[in-house]
């Protein structure tokens, strides 16, 4: 037994300190206190005066208290951090505790149900079944009940030996089905066998092809620098696809891909809707039942041609979204028929700077949407960060006037367009780019004055944008920050605002105030119902948070007041934005 | 479709430990259960819901939510394509209102469940769903204390099944 002093025991000790702190909540037990209370100071006369005995009796009474005490003290903490071990440890089963008996009260529907958010809901997911493997390797009763799931199985993507197990244990569930197609080597490489995926071909919902080049050699043993859509899907064969509602033929091979006679003359696929393509397949008999179409358009004269070549074919066009790039080969301009194409929605997704913009501006010029009540512009590019030492002259990086005039040419183009969004974005790859955004501007003209029947307008940016409305009745670009009262826009219901990352909201506010402003000296204030603000900083802080704030009349004018006043690149925080 | 005359009323409802609660009809009726409960005792404003499967304190909870979301729209029916369309985005309000502790939310989505408030049930469905989200077995078992009790020929299917996954 350990004995601290003068024969007492640890264990008595110890005894009598949690007696005392349990009756009286006083650690030191009172027999102790004579022995333990400090010894006071005194002059140095008295202590001369106390002579040897008494000096001895003082450091032996002074040295048993600290021997006592620290005793007491280590045994007291090592006990203390044992049980606050003990502590945490017993927390976390308790925990487990009762996420084990908050399990077993959930009806299995439930669980399929958290299942279906786990394995649908992950947009951060690039197969599905990444997340529904995992969950069937848990326990039995998890792999039980997800086994009885064939949705959650429907993906079927990845290589052979993955895509025969989601195949199986889909049962009879429609699927999404997606290829990767190397062309490295001297023929076409499949990831999943086609013979395995035509057995299942009536169950098809969803069929992605997506061309890729794996191997580093830039050039391969192909014999044509281009991959003939035939080639594809000669591997095919026939195709009876009658639920096959998407079709994407996704292209990142570094060759250009199009389609020879008769590519897709023998698929069937009656209930096509959504086609995401970068070559459109003309001879696809399902084309005149598409009413989504996505097209990457390369800007040359062969791409135009396949694209007004299949206006024609798309009967039942609702959804157009183009996406204009740089083709690889130099070509002619072209003049191409006036058409007019009847779909609801327009929407442009763009990179600043193209050098084919001249071509597009030919697409565009040729092209009218008289039926289009939706039109959505996206804008991205680079935004470089300018030092005091550089040279303004070259006028700003990200200045998107080009691309919106060739877009919107003139107000006979869209005259039915109530909904209008426009998103500019800096492209973030690193901090670098990060901060670029918060030292240079992107500059963006709004050209609402060319829609005139518009009563929506979204906007959206990530950087220090400067919003402007380009004058309709000047030949040379003149932007107008302030809005004239004679000036001819049209009467506003809504406007929508999002700032991302570190946009400063008074760009946003001071745009607003003008609109606002304007439709109010026009007598069109009765007109306008909300402004809506949404503030998200998620990705350039931790803490970050996506707030939505509505502004009703005055309140929306006050809104642009308030934050129009603060200093120009000042970004106060999401939820400040909102107030 | 609700009248004027629906949307002044009061319904009583009962909870299994017998505590009463007075709410407005709109509010309610946001549960498909006692909404048809109600069409079914038709105009009986005295006669009280009983809800034997739901505690006054869970119920307190589902009100709350159920007046936060009073003024939305019916939702639609469900289809089995609807599982696309699922994320596990909640909203600022939702995320806020279901930050309780676990035993809580697990009565919730039960409450839900059996309530048959479909936009709540997915509230507390998404919020276990991204507990679980990224999460290897092992943490799964962890987070639920249960154990590995596959047999070793399933083991050893297991492990065939990881060889595919993580082969490129």
């Amino acid at each position: 037994m350990a004995v601290i002093t003068h024969g007492e025991s640890l264990e008595t000790a110890m005894h009598e300190v949690v007696s005392s702190w349990l009756t009286r909540t006083d650690p030191i037990p009172e027999p102790w206190k004579q022995t333990m209370s400090p010894i006071v100071a005194m002059p140095c006369d008295d202590v001369l005066a106390l002579g040897t005995s008494s000096c001895r009796q003082f450091v032996s009474q002074s040295r048993c208290s600290l021997g006592r005490l620290q005793c007491l003290y280590e045994t007291f903490n090592g006990l203390s951090f044992v049980f606050a071990e003990k502590f945490h440890v017993a927390l976390e089963n308790a925990h487990a505790v009762k996420n084990m008996c908050n399990l077993s009260t959930l009806p299995n529907e439930l669980l399929v149900r958290i299942f279906e958010f786990v394995v649908f809901g992950d947009r951060t997911l690039q197969n599905r079944w990444r997340a529904a493997v995992p969950l069937s390797h848990v326990c039995r009763y998890f792999r039980d009940t997800i086994l009885s799931c064939p949705v959650l199985w429907t993906d079927i993507s990845g290589n052979a030996g993955i895509a025969a197990l989601s195949l199986l244990r889909s049962k009879e569930a429609p699927l999404d089905f997606s290829f990767e197609i190397d062309t490295s080597g001297s023929s076409l490489d499949f990831s999943i066998p086609v013979r395995d995926a035509l057995k299942h071909s009536k169950r098809w919902r969803t069929l992605v092809l997506r061309v890729v080049r794996k191997g580093s050699r830039y050039i391969s043993n192909r014999r044509v620098p281009g991959i003939l859509m035939t080639e594809v899907i000669r591997n095919f064969g026939a195709v009876d696809a009658p639920l096959l509602e998407t079709l994407d033929i996704l292209n990142s091979s570094g060759f250009a891909l199009y389609e020879e006679k008769e590519g897709f003359s023998q698929w069937n696929t009656p209930n096509l809707r959504y086609l995401n393509t970068v070559c459109i397949p003309l001879t696809l008999r399902g084309l005149s039942n598409v009413t989504h179409l996505t097209l990457t358009l390369l800007l040359d004269h062969f791409s135009y041609n396949i694209f007004f070549k299949s206006l024609s074919h798309l009967k039942s066009l609702e959804v157009l979204v183009l996406k204009p790039m740089d083709a690889w080969r130099a070509t002619e301009f072209q003049e191409f028929n006036k058409t007019e194409l009847h779909v609801r929605r327009l929407s442009v997704e763009m990179h600043i700077g193209l050098s084919s913009i001249e071509f597009l501006r030919k697409l565009f010029a040729s092209l009218s949407f008289p039926s289009a009540k939706v039109l959505e512009v996206k804008i991205e590019g680079e935004v470089t960060a300018r030092y005091p030492e550089d040279d303004y002259d070259d006028g700003p990086t990200f200045l998107a006037d080009k691309e919106m005039d060739c877009i919107l040419q003139h107000g006979g183009q869209f005259p039915l367009v109530e909904r209008f969004s426009l998103e500019a974005y800096g492209i973030i790859r690193n901090q670098s780019d990060l901060n670029a955004l918060q030292t240079d501007d992107i500059y963006l003209p709004v050209p609402i004055a060319k829609l005139s029947s518009l009563k929506h307008l979204s906007l959206s940016s990530n950087g220090r944008v400067h919003l402007s409305i380009p004058d309709p009745n000047c030949s040379w670009k003149n932007l107008l920050i302030e809005v004239p009262a004679t000036f001819n826009l049209p009467m506003l219901e809504t406007i929508s605002i999002t700032i991302l990352t570190f946009a400063p909201p008074r760009w946003f506010a001071s745009f607003t105030k003008n609109i606002l402003r304007q439709q109010r000296e026009r007598g069109g204030w009765g007109k306008f119902r909300k402004l809506v603000v949404t503030a998200d900083d998620r990705l350039t802080k931790r803490e970050g948070r996506r707030t939505t704030a509505t502004y009703i009349g005055d309140d929306a004018w006050a809104w642009c007041e308030r934050h129009e006043k603060l200093v120009r690149e000042f970004y106060p925080g999401a939820a400040a934005i909102t107030d | 479709m609700s009248t004027t005359e629906d949307k002044t009323r009061k319904v009583k409802l009962v909870t299994s430990d017998n505590e009463e609660f007075e709410v407005d009809w709109e509010v309610a009726t946001r549960s498909v259960l006692i909404k048809h409960m109600l069409e079914d005792i038709g105009e009986s404003e005295e006669q009280a819901i009983p809800l034997p499967n739901v505690t006054a304190n869970v119920l307190k909870k589902v009100l709350e939510w159920c007046e936060h979301h009073r003024k939305d729209p019916e939702p639609a029916p469900e289809s089995s394509d609807d599982n696309r369309k699922r994320t596990l985005e909640i909203g600022d309000w939702d995320a806020k209102f279901i930050q309780v502790d676990q035993e809580m939310l697990f009565e919730i989505i039960l409450a839900a469940n059996y309530l048959d408030i479909k936009a709540l049930l997915d509230v507390g469905c998404k919020t276990v769903a991204n507990m679980i989200k990224g999460k290897q077995p092992e943490e799964i078992r962890k987070m639920f204390n249960i154990v590995n009790d596959f047999t070793p020929e399933e083991e050893a299917q297991i492990k065939k099944e990881n060889e595919w996954a993580e082969d490129r």
